[in-house]
């Protein structure tokens, strides 16, 4: 093959982009209108679509070269035994990553020229989108850790600036900077991970920061030392994909653009961290106990974001906790090894987490921005498109056949299972109720009962063409791609066998068996799928029956405080207060001030000036015997030279 | 044998004396034009130390420009200059900062003008010396040549608390020459005792024998003068009162170039001219080091002033250098002296920022500023890029710096690298708060709504900044592989071979290669 | 020929006198004579080795203090002379003495 020069393209575009569009946003400034909006959502636009084509064009390729396309284009750095190149990697992993960043990202930049239209800052905004692009595309092609950190904290950076697009107003430039820091706790951890993995496989006599080789070394590491390295690197991925404990950020970043919550904080780069594990599934192999535990993190924190879920009022943060959630359960899948179904569930995820974001984000433009629900109720009537594929994407995130959602949940669940992780099973399956429970809510309360504001309601309206033609794209993929990762028993996922030689085949049959044990096995297989498939189905059924009961019959549904175990969620069970009064605070009213106020001044500057001060003392007392009178200088002189005198008389022998 | 490193050095000091001498206090534009002509035509000289390059096989390979002449012959005294990896682009940052500096003074200095800029440029031919020299006598001249001015600077142009200011910064750098001037003449009469003549030449005094207990506390010596310079904790104080007191585009010159001249100094004479004892002594110091970046951005935290808050964040970014400074791996040694630049970019380009934010409000308290975004959005443009570079984010100059520094680091001390790698967070935590309670949020007080954004000249100004800044970030190899020949060298006189892997002969791997089969991979297409 | 000694007594006898001189009297003029006399009994031992020991060096020493003792007399008489007019008709009575002068430490 020679064309994996593409490969370098493909993050390319986007970069150019954005430095135009950066360049066009500060010469323009001052110039009133500001600069043609059609040419530049054109170039804008352009950038993620060219990178779409040359994607696809390498995925295709991908078919045939299962070992991916690397090219190199420039050594970033190299010192000694560490040589990171800015090298790109286009394997099957990384080529389904850029299609879903490429695809999904290039509806996102459509569908934004007609939500932000008539916004101030318009070239900025797509500058920053674009840099975004190019930041996940670097993140998911880079061949080495040091490159996906560069990506990593560029869409952390750019991230940051979406969110705090709205700078005006401070609560949402103070959520940017939630999101920024809360994202370099783990980037801490993240680059502890690195120095360990690379100065431990260094003493084994492996000096690399590459994929590939650390993957074809991966089993040097102890099992020990990759539990450890493997944490350090999962807190990384805790920060950017919103797990416990570091999840506070994301519901806070809504405060962003919608369309940004579409793209960054739903369908790419939170999903970074899953990304990252299973890069790094080789690590992984080998540490089982790590691969626990961060099963149990995602568990708890899709059961945990679930719950707050269920409680809240906004619009966009029921979507961010759903959004927290279903991570959690990708983790959970990737902890228990089965990377493919964790990455499918990244792949149906964006499709219709996008869509319910920018479904949403229709809404909103609809309601002249307004985002709490308590103002909604029967939209269907006046946005019946909106609500329409809303709908879909409700049924596919509740896990209702034959959407994406239900396969690569059921997937999900059924590892749990396989794993012998019984109450994750437990916990997945009933988080998986409260998911059909509040996105059902969240439907009903929209779209259904009568407008609780008679006013917002008359004024909406369905969005331009431009909007609604990436919804209608998206709602259509909701409903086919899930069908890419069929059960066993149906045939078996296509697109686990496409991801196998990236992340190696999770194996549902013990190895060993052959004849007539093998059928045996295969049907015993097949049928628990079918039954756990059933649960799931259940399970969500369930939870859409509960939210018709007590929020699709109410003709006025009652908002207000929730009390007791509600208010916990409600609360979001106290996370932000109890980090404000144990991290936020102490750091700037304790340790900041004491530093400032009392240790620099008066310790180490007390030492400082304290020593002229002895010397200055010292010095006082010693003036008190130069009296000025010159005859008692000269008795002194006098004695000293007697004493002197005697001295030598006595001592010295002549 | 050139004269070119005499040129660079003497043409700033004549140039600035003549500035002072030669015109009187009403002369007018003639000091700012005299010097700005001065430190720009010297800057352009400067780019001739790139003239080394050549396209070997790793990168480049630099030219010493070798001078040496005899000077005081009887002790053996050499007025002895060359660059090497280390300095020369240290150097070259120095002739660009003096520029900018003396650029961005041009409106803010009304009075004893001559003074000013003469003393400047003095500063700048100092400071090269200091860079230049290969003679620790010559060094130490440099080094002393180079407080007269920054005084002058401090006590005459500074603000309001300059006194204590001035009073804290010549206690500290007083203690710290003394110190050194007892540590060169013991190192000159050990060569005295160990080879029968006395030397102050580099080349003689690295590997000289010494006794170890002589030894110790020579070195403390140094490191004392060194650190005070570098702001390690604790004998940080100077700098926030210093830096904060003198007029921005001088604390601009402190911090980008004179403390890291402290760190500097480390790495080419206390650390290799005492292995033994900068082995033994560097933990205890990396943990000073990691105690200062991790204090620095604590009380960063708590400034309400824009200088003081950008004084302590360079204060917690020198710990890392130190860090870096004390570990003795080649990405470690890299790191720093990448980062010496690196950071010099970036907190000289937010001193900048802050000279012309005071310039126009007349105030940098934190306070009296809020949502100038939307006033100056070209600024707040500029302002985003430093905050960012500063806080570390790769694509940016400081980030390959500080990545090298801790990861080099983590070999030698792992639990140290992992509490400076806490500046990360605690880092992003200040500069954010303050990027958002200065340029974020409504504007509520008419002062700010009335700011005009940048000007031409500023603008000027800033450009080649932030071209370093990104050009840095995105391809810091040239200068990284014209670092790493000389880091080879430093890290041979403790006996560090640069990295090289025990048993890392493929053959070796080899069995294990194909125990990892069935995680399944063929090599990958590769073409470059 | 006088022994060495002899002059050498002559000498401690002058220092002496000189060294009481200057601390038992308060009158300016009479310390400022007293240090004469001192100066004057170390040149005469300086003269007394010149000649014991032949060497002209201590003859060059006796008259660079010669030169020393004028100059001196010279500027602290002057300095008396202008604190003299200075000090007021009412302290002038007493201006001699050197009690005055404790004010010059400073």
């Amino acid at each position: 093959m020679t064309s994996s020069y593409l490969v370098s393209l493909v993050p390319l575009f986007p970069l150019l982009g954005a430095i135009l569009l950066g360049l066009i946003a500060l010469f323009s400034v001052g110039s009133g209108e500001g600069p043609n909006r059609r040419l530049v959502g054109l170039i804008a636009c352009l950038g993620p679509i060219l990178s779409l084509v040359v994607a696809t064009r390498l995925f295709l390729g991908l078919y045939d070269h299962p070992q991916g396309y690397v090219h190199t284009a420039f050594t970033w750095f190299s010192v000694g035994s560490l040589h990171v190149p800015a090298e790109f990697w286009a394997d099957r992993l990384s080529g389904v990553m850029i299609m879903v960043v490429t695809f999904v990202g290039s509806l996102i930049h459509i569908y934004s020229v007609g939500y932000m239209g008539h916004e101030r800052g318009f070239t900025r905004f797509f500058a920053y989108l674009n840099l975004f692009t190019f930041s996940m595309l670097v993140l998911v092609l880079g061949k080495n850790v040091p490159l996906m950190f560069l990506g990593w904290e560029g869409v952390g950076a750019c991230s940051y600036l979406l969110i705090g697009y709205y700078f005006t107003e401070s609560e949402k430039a103070l959520a940017a900077n939630k999101a920024f820091i809360v994202n370099r706790v783990g980037d801490f951890g993240f680059l502890l991970g690195l120095f360990t993995l690379f100065w431990y496989l260094g003493s084994k006599g492996v000096w690399t920061v590459d994929f590939a080789t650390i993957r074809a070394h991966a089993d040097l590491i102890t099992p020990a030392m990759a539990g450890v390295i493997g944490m350090l690197l999962f807190v990384g991925a805790m920060g950017k994909s919103a797990q416990i404990p570091l999840h506070t950020w994301l519901a806070d970043a809504m405060a962003g653009p919608t369309p940004v919550s579409a793209l960054i904080h739903a369908a790419t780069m939170v999903t970074a961290g899953v990304y990252m594990v299973a890069r790094m599934a080789a690590v992984y192999g080998v540490a089982p106990a790590a691969g626990h535990f961060i099963a149990i993190v995602g568990m708890c924190t899709a059961i945990l974001a679930a719950t707050i879920a269920i409680t809240q009022h906004n619009i966009k943060k029921v979507l961010a906790y759903s959004t927290v959630s279903q991570l959690g359960y990708m983790f959970a899948a990737v902890g228990a090894g089965a990377y493919a179904a964790g990455v499918f569930h990244l792949f149906t995820h964006a499709f219709f987490k996008a869509l319910l974001f920018l479904g949403a984000g229709a809404v909103i433009h609809a309601m002249h921005h307004e985002e709490e629900m308590d103002r909604y109720g029967g939209l269907i009537r006046k946005l019946p498109f909106t609500g329409g594929v809303m709908l879909i994407a409700c049924v596919a995130i509740a896990g209702l056949p034959p959407l994406a959602g239900f396969f690569s949940k059921d997937a999900i669940l059924f590892a749990q299972w396989e794993s012998g992780w019984y109450w994750l099973y437990a916990v997945g399956l009933f988080t998986s109720f409260l998911t059909a429970f509040y996105m059902f809510r969240m439907w009903f309360l929209t779209f259904t009962g009568r407008p609780r504001d008679a006013q917002l309601f008359s004024h909406a309206h369905e969005g331009p063409a431009v909007m609604n033609g990436p919804l209608l794209v998206l709602a259509a993929g909701t409903v086919t791609v899930g069908f890419l990762g069929l059960p066993e028993a149906l045939g078996g996922s296509a697109f686990a066998h496409w991801l196998a030689p990236a992340v190696g085949e999770h194996a549902h049959l013990p190895a060993d068996l052959s004849g007539g044990a093998l059928a045996a096995a295969k049907v015993a297989l097949h049928r628990s799928e079918w039954l756990f498939a059933s649960f799931a189905v259940v399970a969500g059924g369930l939870g859409i029956l509960f939210a018709w009961l007590k929020h699709g019959t109410h003709v006025l549904p009652v908002f207000g405080q929730a009390s007791g175990l509600f208010g916990v969620f409600q609360n979001k069970w106290y996370f932000d207060h109890v980090y404000d009064a144990l991290f936020v605070k102490p750091s700037i009213h304790l340790l900041g001030w004491g530093t400032r106020h009392v240790v620099d001044p008066f310790i180490i500057d007390g030492v400082v000036r304290g020593v002229p001060r002895l010397y200055g003392a010292f010095a006082d007392t010693i003036r008190l015997l130069q009296t000025g009178a010159v005859r008692v200088y000269a008795y002194v002189l006098l004695v000293g030279m007697l004493a002197l005198l005697s001295f030598v008389l006595t001592k010295w022998s002549f | 044998m050139s004269f070119f490193l005499t040129l660079l050095i003497a043409f700033p000091l004549l140039a600035g004396l003549a500035v002072m001498v030669f015109s009187s206090p009403d002369d007018g534009d003639f000091p700012r034009w005299g010097a700005l002509v001065a430190a720009v035509v010297n800057t352009c000289a400067s780019l001739g130390l790139l003239s080394g390059a050549l396209a070997g096989e790793h990168g480049w390979l630099l030219r010493s420009f070798e001078e040496k002449r005899a000077w005081v012959e009887a002790f053996g005294i050499h007025y002895w200059l060359r660059v090497d990896g280390f300095s020369t682009f240290l150097i070259l940052l120095t002739t660009v900062a003096t520029s900018v500096a003396v650029a961005a003074s041009w409106n803010s200095v009304k009075s004893r003008a001559h003074i000013y800029f003469g003393s400047i440029l003095v500063l700048s031919g100092a400071m090269i010396g200091v860079l230049a020299s290969a003679d620790l006598f010559l060094f130490y001249v440099f080094w002393e040549i180079m407080l007269l001015p920054a005084l002058f600077l401090l006590g005459i142009f500074g603000g309001s608390l300059r006194r204590d200011a001035l009073y804290k910064f010549v206690i500290y750098t007083m203690v710290g020459s003394l110190l050194m001037l007892v540590g060169v003449v013991f190192l000159g009469a050990q060569h005295l005792a160990a080879r029968g003549t006395w030397d102050f030449g580099f080349d003689a005094l690295y590997g000289l024998p010494l006794s170890p207990g002589a030894a110790s506390w020579a070195f403390l010596a140094f490191v004392a003068a060194f650190a005070i310079k570098a702001a390690l904790f604790p004998f940080h104080t100077w700098l926030p009162t210093a830096y904060s007191q003198a007029p921005m585009p001088v604390t601009f010159l402190l911090s980008a170039v004179m403390a890291k001249l402290g760190v500097y100094g480390l790495l080419r004479i206390a650390m290799p001219m005492f292995p033994d004892a900068a082995q033994t002594a560097a933990p205890y110091l990396a943990a000073l080091a990691v105690a200062g970046v991790i204090y620095a951005a604590f009380a960063a935290l708590a400034q309400d002033d824009a200088k003081l808050l950008v004084a302590y964040a360079s204060v917690s970014h020198l710990g890392v250098i130190l860090l870096g400074a004390f570990s003795f791996s080649q990405q470690a040694v890299v790191g720093t002296v990448f980062h010496l630049i690196g950071h010099a970019v970036t907190t000289g380009a937010l001193f900048l920022l802050v000279g012309f934010m005071a310039e126009r409000r007349g105030s940098t308290l934190i306070s009296d500023w809020g949502g100038a975004a939307r006033v100056m959005p070209v600024f707040a443009t500029f302002f985003m890029l430093m905050m960012l570079a500063a806080v570390g984010l790769p694509g940016l100059s400081a980030f390959v710096g500080e990545f090298l520094i801790l990861f080099g680091a983590f070999r030698d001390y792992a639990v140290l690298a992992a509490l400076a790698a806490t500046s990360i967070i605690l880092g992003a935590a200040y500069m954010l708060w303050w990027y958002q309670r200065t340029m974020f949020g409504a504007v509520t007080q008419p002062e700010v709504a009335r700011l005009k954004d940048l000007t031409l000249r500023e603008g000027a100004l800033l450009l080649p900044i932030m071209l370093a800044v990104i050009g840095l970030g995105v391809y810091p190899q040239p200068v990284v592989s014209a670092i790493t020949p000389a880091s080879v060298q430093y890290l041979a006189r403790f006996g560090v071979e640069p990295d090289k892997s025990p048993t890392a002969s493929p053959k070796n791997l080899e069995p294990l290669r194909h125990q990892s089969r069935e995680h399944a991979h063929q090599e990958p297409v590769t073409s470059h | 020929m006088i022994p060495t000694h002899h002059f050498l007594i002559v000498s401690a006898a002058l220092f002496s006198i000189g060294l009481a001189g200057f601390i038992g009297r308060r009158n300016l003029f009479i310390i400022f004579m007293s240090v004469e006399l001192m100066l004057n009994g170390v040149n005469l031992s300086f003269l007394a080795f010149a000649r014991h020991l032949g060497d002209l060096g201590g003859h060059v020493f006796t008259f660079l203090v010669i030169a020393l003792a004028a100059a001196e007399a010279a500027i602290g008489l002057a300095i008396v002379i202008l604190i003299f007019k200075n000090a007021g008709a009412a302290a002038q009575s007493d201006a001699l003495s050197v009690d005055q002068y404790q004010a010059l430490k400073h």
